[in-house]
């Protein structure tokens, strides 16, 4: 991913490396949610915490180390280091041990253990006299999301869309910066709402759930209580319902909210329920396995969001237990969608789209990059063309996203070979990109008319020191330097002519004795 | 194959081998042995949602898949405590256990005494390549496979042949055969090789040292392809791959082998008592050269050798 | 089909292929052989148009009929022979490739040479995986001559590196590669299996003689000819194949190409009355040894810590299972030859279940498919995908128990000799043994009959009184252990008949090495003609 993801990368795994250690010692306290945490994290991670669970003794910090082959020591030194972040591993004097509550509470999860309700009290199907449908459950949730999403887009074409959306959700759009305020009461989609368009279902919902967190901070809400309530209901079973009365006020607050996201649907009736919907319990739980929408960035050597590199240095690792995360979520990202969605853009070599697809949701996020030419009742063409991929890369989406986007939701027709979209339609979206990211602005000083060669390459040579130089003609006697070296540039001339005033004066001197 | 990546899936068939004679005589007792295998499994489940699962069990006479159970398997009780995805396998696996107990100890009055200890290891390996086979043609996904066989019984020395077959085509299939002996007194050799063979690790677990089952298990065989990339595992010792003869049964050094029938004897007879094949010594052959540079030596030596042979008949 | 004009001074017969199934099998015994099914001759029925074959159903998809055509298609592969029969389990197999200009041409993507050298690497580690203690050796034939490219070897390496780089000149001469492969094979012993495999391109052989008299020599030296064709049938090369018992097979493109090869990996079925005789081999279990400082292998001369100790003559070699370059003795592990087992006992062809009975359950295997075949030996069911899988990989039908094969199950029990479970394989136990019957031919389980078994005493006589004559056992002796300070660089490849001896000896041998132990130069023969001590001699004679 580049850099324009910058407001993405700070995810779940990062906000709890953020907190304090007694507000993990709260969250730990709940199975479910260290459960949760423990998904959240890397491979090696996982197998380090799992080996040392059932140690009653701490070891050596350096035998944890030395667990790691040769070749791959600074990877588990950087997991060890995410873990002590995290507060799940204790060192204390050279020795490491699981955090107490972590580990019980861990271990509760495994084995069953513990006395609380933390995996949701589920109903008796008894006295409902509607059954909830599976069927019903992901219409429900995909009809929530698409209009929040519709919203997003048909706000950024200038029309009034003519959707209603609950406060909590503007508000929620508003504070993550996905929309900014525009008038008194329109709103507009940001660079950065348009990225977040393209990303699948469980990156997005990890983004709200992120910006959910972050405001109910700002309103003075237990965060504990907001995090633990959120792992539990991540692993709540799809499809059950939950009783609501054991909750708290603020749960049911929450509870509320997220219903309006289509996370979860509540039914009110006899004492009060809430469904799960699959939006919220696919997010660290699986019901099948995916399907290989990413093989095409599968490629060795794509800075793609599989984490699969060795090479991270101490400091990306801190971001690699995220990036796993973004990883799992794109893989499930095609069971996320409901059935009809599977699968419906095809694209040719000669960069035409055909989507069939009859979403005007679908469309819109179409639009965004591609050039739509005709649209039939269920049908939609259109091209890839230079100023399409422009005007959408001067909104913020990467190349990769495009491509991405392109390729998860390609027809099963595509999907079976590899890579899954034209070579040459990757090529060249990448190469637009680069093309518009060729020309880069810098602020810079001129110096030109020096005095004759010997001052201009002592200058030059003095600048070569520095590293300062943009660009220079040895020919023409120009030099172009940047801002901070200018500075610098012009102190020493000014030295350097000091010095020279000096002995001129000195040698006219010399001559007047 | 190229290598695993992070985010690959695991595919874990777990070979239970529940033979309850062979249970009874270990010190650790099957149901403590099952709850921690259970512990294990959950774990196994909790590190990727993508995580996929088999567990086969197998007694003396029969080897039964246990989870995926069956669709109609009893309804799973509401026990709040539990992760909805973990009680689906320990229900699975505990009520799947217990019927084939129970059917075991019906015709167990039947059996010999002599092979009580053998478990169906090696149909329950076939049977678990099966599994693997048919899940890698049904997904597109990068998914590794591995096998943990938890061993309590002794080696049955019929299923050699089979067992065999098993390790070779695992090897064939880049599938890791995990060996874990939880109970019995000593090494199982056909499973060492199983490890050795196709890349796996082999344990013993002994219970009377002090061992841990669970610890075992989760510091050693929790390990998909990719940690195991990164990590070091408990290594195996190499096993030894030296012949015991069938005559001797001695361990050979330089042993001689029918050519028909592959049987390993440590000195030669004129007839291979496995395949009743009579062999045909009529002279001496010289030991075949190593080097072309050797070849008319060899010849000539052979040549020296009928001669002294012909005189030595003679004598 | 290309054009090829026949200037080879030999016997050159060429005849068109004009059918299109993958293999031509014109029998060309006479005119009855084109004779087809309903009295008539081939060209005389009717044109069968294949097309006709993929039929459309009701929403106009061809999807089931062709699903229907590649079901068939694997079933058909997957039904093999499955007699137990002896087969020839140590082979020595001549690989020869028609390197003539011939096989420039692009009728196989993307050029014959092309395509049969990666067939051949195919068929390489293919065949050294099915048949671990067996040898192949290379042959080229060019400009009318043959030329061997690479020595009779067990390592697969040494093959597959001297197919990367072959040239392409002038016709080829079929008889000079079959007699460079019968001399290659002259070297091979008695008890193994021998045969050429040849990769032809060219219709026409360039050859000095009479191929009849090679012909007669094939045949009394036992050599197996088989051959696949690129283009078309020609008589001379079908002859011999089919008179060396050999098969003959043409392959229209790549995937024929590799499928006609594949068809030697298994063992071939041993010919009663054949050449090959049973014989006692010995071989050596190498020890697996892991040294402080890298030493080099006496196969490749190449430094590496871990290795395997030749155990007569101590020296190390890199891989297994080879041929110790020191002293000739074949070096494997036991499982090398549990790996051939398999061949020995194939497992028997599931019977494929009419529609009706298919609700019966789910496969046995996978617990998944629907179960369409049934084995005949355990009744249990399997679906397509396990079937296939169970008869060409995994060898082993898991609802079947035991294999009939249970007296050789103790013989590579490895380690310790205290082995509780050895006991529980003596010819006493009962019932599974009675498949030994199966090995027809060479007489029941003798420790049934007799009474007699491994331990009362050596092998020897008690067992073979009954039958065999008089024997006379000529016994090399291995010279002692020679022990060479394997830390300097010794040459083991260059021999010298210093003294009459065939193993290394003497400083002659390896100038830079030192020889720690001496040689005793030459070899005793002990000669026996009496029983070993065992018995105490009271077995007649």
């Amino acid at each position: 991913m580049s850099a324009s993801e910058e407001d993405f990368k700070s995810t779940i795994a990062e906000y709890l490396e953020s907190l304090p250690e007694q507000f993990s010692r709260r969250v730990f306290s709940n199975p479910a949610a260290c459960l949760a945490i423990f998904r959240l994290l890397s491979t090696v991670g996982k197998q380090l915490i799992m080996s040392m669970l059932y140690l009653e003794s701490p070891i050596k910090l350096q035998e944890v180390q030395q667990w790691a082959r040769p070749e791959h020591q600074r990877t588990v030194k950087s997991k060890v280091h995410q873990l002590r972040k995290l507060h799940i591993l204790v060192e204390d004097r050279g020795q490491v041990l699981l955090n107490a509550i972590f580990r019980e509470q861990l271990r509760n999860a495994l084995t069953g253990g513990g006395d609380f309700s933390s995996f949701g009290t589920p109903c008796s199907d008894g006295n409902v006299r509607v059954p909830v449908t599976l069927a019903g459950l992901a219409k429900y949730a995909d009809e929530r999301w698409e209009k929040i999403l519709h919203f997003m887009v048909g706000q950024s074409g200038g029309e009034t869309g003519g959707v209603a959306l609950s406060e909590s959700v503007r508000r929620i759009l508003l504070e993550s910066k996905l929309m900014e305020a525009e008038g008194s009461k329109g709103m507009r989609i940001t660079n950065s709402g348009f990225q977040f368009l393209l990303q699948d279902v469980g990156a997005q919902v990890w983004t709200v759930l992120l910006q959910y967190l972050r405001l109910a901070e700002k309103q003075e809400m237990d965060v504990v209580e907001v995090l633990n309530f959120l792992f539990q209901l991540v692993s709540l079973q799809l499809g059950r319902g939950y009783s609501t009365e054991a909750l708290t006020r603020n749960q049911r607050k929450m509870l509320g909210e997220l219903a309006d996201f289509g996370l979860m649907y509540l039914d009110e009736r006899g004492g009060g329920r809430f469904y799960p919907t699959h939006m919220v319990t696919s997010l660290t739980s699986a019901a099948g396995a995916g399907e290989s929408a990413e093989r095409d960035g599968r490629r060795p050597g794509d800075s793609g969001p599989l984490a699969g590199d060795e090479s991270s240095s101490a400091g990306r690792g801190r971001a690699n237990g995220s990036r796993a995360l973004a990883a799992s979520a794109k893989q499930r990202s095609s069971e996320l969608l409901s059935p009809s969605d599977k699968g419906y853009i095809v694209v040719e070599t000669n960069c035409r789209v055909y989507a069939y697809t009859d979403s005007p949701l679908q469309i819109a996020i179409l639009n965004l990059f591609v050039h739509l030419v005709s649209r039939f009742s269920n049908f939609v063409t259109g091209v890839l063309t230079r100023s399409s991929v422009r005007r959408a890369l001067s909104h913020g989406i990467t190349a990769d996203q495009m491509i991405a986007f392109l390729s998860t939701h390609a027809h099963p027709q595509m999907q079976g070979s590899t890579p899954v979209l034209p070579v040459t339609v990757t090529d060249q979206i990448r190469l637009w990109e680069k093309e518009k990211n060729s020309l880069h602005q810098t602020e810079s000083f001129l110096y030109r008319e020096f005095n004759g060669r010997p001052a201009f390459e002592r200058v030059y040579r003095y600048a070569q020191e520095l590293n300062v130089i943009q660009w220079a003609s040895m020919e023409r006697q120009l030099l172009l330097v940047s801002l901070q070296g200018h500075a610098m540039i012009s102190e020493h001339t000014k030295k350097v002519k000091e010095q020279q005033e000096k002995q001129q004066r000195q040698q006219q001197q010399r001559v007047q004795q | 194959m190229s290598e695993a990546l992070e985010s690959d899936a695991s595919l874990l068939v777990v070979v239970l081998d529940i033979n309850a004679s062979a249970w009874a005589r270990s010190a650790l007792a099957l149901d403590d042995a099952l709850q921690q295998t259970i512990i294990f499994i959950n774990a196994y489940l909790a590190l990727k949602p993508s995580n996929q699962l088999v567990v086969l069990a197998s007694t003396r006479q029969e080897c039964r898949t246990l989870y995926p159970a069956e669709p109609n398997s009893p309804a799973s009780s509401e026990d709040i405590r539990v992760y909805e995805q973990f009680r689906a396998a320990d229900v699975a696996i505990l009520s799947g256990v217990r019927a084939l107990l129970s059917s075991a100890s019906a015709s167990a009055d039947q059996a010999h005494d002599s092979d009580a200890e053998h478990s169906l290891i090696s149909r329950a390996l076939s049977k678990a390549l099966c599994h693997i086979n048919q899940m890698r043609s049904s997904t597109l996904d990068a998914v590794w496979p591995r096998v943990l066989v938890l061993s309590a019984g002794v080696d049955a020395a019929a299923e050699y042949i089979s067992l065999m077959n098993g390790i070779f085509a695992a090897q064939r299939m880049g599938v890791l055969i995990d060996v874990c002996k939880a109970a019995g007194s000593g090494d199982s050799v056909f499973l060492q090789q199983a490890a050795e063979i196709s890349g796996g690790v082999y344990l013993r677990v002994d219970a009377r040292a002090g061992w841990s089952l669970l610890q075992t298990l989760l510091f050693s065989f929790l390990a998909d392809h990719y940690t195991r990339r990164v990590l070091y595992l408990p290594g195996n010792e190499r096993t030894d791959f030296r012949a015991t003869c069938f005559c001797h049964k001695r361990i050979v050094d330089i042993g001689y082998v029918c050519s028909v029938c592959l049987s390993i004897f440590c000195r030669l007879a004129p007839v291979c008592s496995t395949c009743q094949t009579r062999f045909s010594i009529r002279s001496a052959r010289a030991e075949r050269p190593a080097a072309n540079g050797v070849q008319s030596t060899a010849r000539t030596i052979s040549q020296q050798l009928s001669t002294t042979s012909t005189t030595s008949t003679l004598v | 089909m290309p054009s090829q004009n026949s200037k080879g001074k030999g016997k050159s017969n060429a005849e068109p292929a004009d059918d299109d199934d993958a293999y031509i099998d014109i029998d060309d015994t006479g005119p009855e052989g084109l004779k087809g099914a309903d009295g008539g001759y081939t060209w005389e029925e009717e044109y069968k148009r294949s097309w006709d074959v993929i039929q459309e159903d009701a929403s106009g998809s061809i999807q089931s009929s062709i699903t229907g055509i590649s079901a068939q298609q694997k079933r058909k592969r997957r039904l093999r022979d499955t007699s137990v029969v002896q087969r020839g389990i140590m082979r020595h197999m001549v690989l020869v490739l028609d390197q003539s200009e011939g096989m420039s041409t692009r009728d196989i993507h993307p050029t014959r040479i092309q395509a049969s050298v990666t067939a051949l690497e195919q068929f390489i580690g293919e065949f050294f995986d099915q048949n671990p203690i067996s040898q192949l050796a290379m042959v080229a034939t060019k400009d009318g001559l043959a030329e061997r490219m690479s020595e009779l070897s067990g390592n697969p390496r040494d093959h597959v590196d001297v197919l990367r780089n072959v040239a392409l000149a002038g016709e080829p001469s079929l008889q000079n590669a079959l007699e460079l492969g019968m001399h290659t094979l002259r070297a091979a012993p008695v008890h193994g299996e021998r045969e050429i495999v040849c990769v032809f391109g060219s219709l026409t052989t360039c050859d000095p003689g009479d191929i009849e008299q090679t012909l007669g020599a094939l045949k009394q030296a036992g050599v197996r000819v088989s051959m696949v064709h690129l283009a078309a049938e020609v008589h001379v090369f079908k002859r011999i194949c089919r008179e060396t018992g050999g098969e003959f097979s043409v392959a229209v493109d790549g995937e024929g190409l590799k499928e006609a090869l594949m068809e030697s990996v298994p063992p071939p079925a041993a010919v009663a009355g054949g050449r090959a005789v049973a014989e006692m081999v010995q071989m050596g279990f190498a020890a697996k040894a892991v040294g402080a400082v890298p030493t080099p292998c006496a196969c490749h001369h190449e430094l590496g810590f871990a290795g395997f100790i030749c155990p007569r003559c101590r020296s190390k070699v890199c891989t297994l299972p080879t041929e110790c370059d020191v002293c000739g003795l074949a070096l494997v592990e036991a499982p090398h030859l549990a790996r051939s087992y398999r061949h020995l006992f194939p497992e028997e062809n599931f019977v494929e279940r009419g529609e009706g009975e298919e609700a019966n359950g789910v496969c046995f295997g996978c617990g998944r498919g629907k179960a369409g075949f049934q084995c005949p030996r355990c009744k249990q069911n399997y679906c397509l995908e396990c079937d296939i899988f169970i008869h060409e990989t995994l060898h082993n039908c898991p609802g079947c128990t035991v294999s009939v094969f249970v007296a050789v199950a103790a013989v590579v029990v490895v380690g310790q000799s205290a082995n509780p479970q050895a006991d529980q394989a003596t010819p006493q136990s009962t019932a599974p043994l009675r498949g030994m019957a199966m090995y027809g031919g060479y007489g029941g389980w003798h420790g049934d009959e007799y009474g007699c078994c491994d331990h009362c005493c050596d092998h020897c006589c008690c067992c073979c009184h009954h039958k065999v004559p008089e024997v006379t056992v000529h016994v090399i002796q291995p010279p002692p252990t020679y022990i060479y300070d394997v830390t300097q660089t010794a040459c083991y490849t260059e021999h010298h008949d210093c003294c009459g001896c065939p193993y290394v000896c003497g400083p002659t041998c390896i100038p830079q090495g030192e020889v720690l132990a001496p040689c005793n130069a030459g070899r005793k023969v002990a000669i026996e003609n009496k029983c070993h001590e065992g018995c105490g001699g009271k077995a007649k004679h």
